[in-house]
């Protein structure tokens, strides 16, 4: 794979998604959301929580996903988010989102993150805006989510 | 937005996961039953590509 040499690192396979989803191996909750339905906030946890089905029941009768965010390894070329040139949704989530903190989460999981490694501290001032099933998605979040178009890529 | 840039994000500890996790599902449920917020679901995070269509974004062209 080629890769951006602006993202040194970012082939590193040991790189973790901070929108994954429950049922991946290795997959753990970071962060729950707060805030409220208009305006989310992820608070992140000391430490990581693997999903059990006690954790799952928490989070009834919704799904762990509107509740809990899930780190878990990347899944590169199997997710429709990456490119060649690494995790587009990070990029969106930078680009399109704006920042909801001026000062870096207290995450256990950044020095892996693929998006902090791609993007940096951007990413994870935006962090906090993220939720993986997101009912009441903002304009930007919903233009940001939307993987690209494989002609987009192409071109 | 200036307001909200100076809240730094919460830390939570295990001792109060599960009270975090009740407001978690609480503000879950408003964003599902809200019909004025209601535009999703979406999924911000890791899609799989359908069965039979592995690896097609990064394979190189040519």
């Amino acid at each position: 794979m080629r890769q951006d040499p602006t993202t040194p690192g970012a082939d590193d396979p040991s790189l973790l998604c901070p929108s994954a989803q429950p049922e991946m191996d290795g997959s753990a909750v970071f962060a729950v959301i707060g805030g409220s339905a208009q305006e989310p906030r992820a608070g992140y946890l000391d430490q990581l929580v693997p999903l059990s089905a006690e954790i799952a029941q928490l989070a009834a009768p919704l799904e762990p996903t509107e509740v809990f965010r899930f780190a878990a390894p990347c899944a590169r070329s199997g997710c429709q988010h990456f490119t060649e040139a690494g995790c587009s949704l990070a990029k969106r989530t930078v680009e399109r989102l704006p920042p909801a903190t001026a000062k870096l989460p207290p995450c256990r999981i950044r020095a892996r993150c693929r998006w902090y490694r791609e993007q940096g501290r951007e990413a994870c001032y935006r962090c906090p805006l993220v939720v993986t099933t997101d009912y009441a998605p903002s304009d930007a979040g919903r233009h940001a989510a939307a993987p690209p178009r494989q002609e987009d890529i192409d071109r | 937005m200036e307001g909200a840039r100076e809240t730094p994000a919460a830390q939570i500890t295990v001792d109060e996961f599960a009270e975090v996790t009740v407001a978690a599902v609480l503000r879950g449920l408003e964003a599902r039953r809200n019909p004025d917020l209601r535009l999703g679901p979406i999924v911000y995070g890791i899609i799989a590509w359908p069965e039979g269509l592995p690896e097609q974004v990064a394979t190189p062209r040519g």
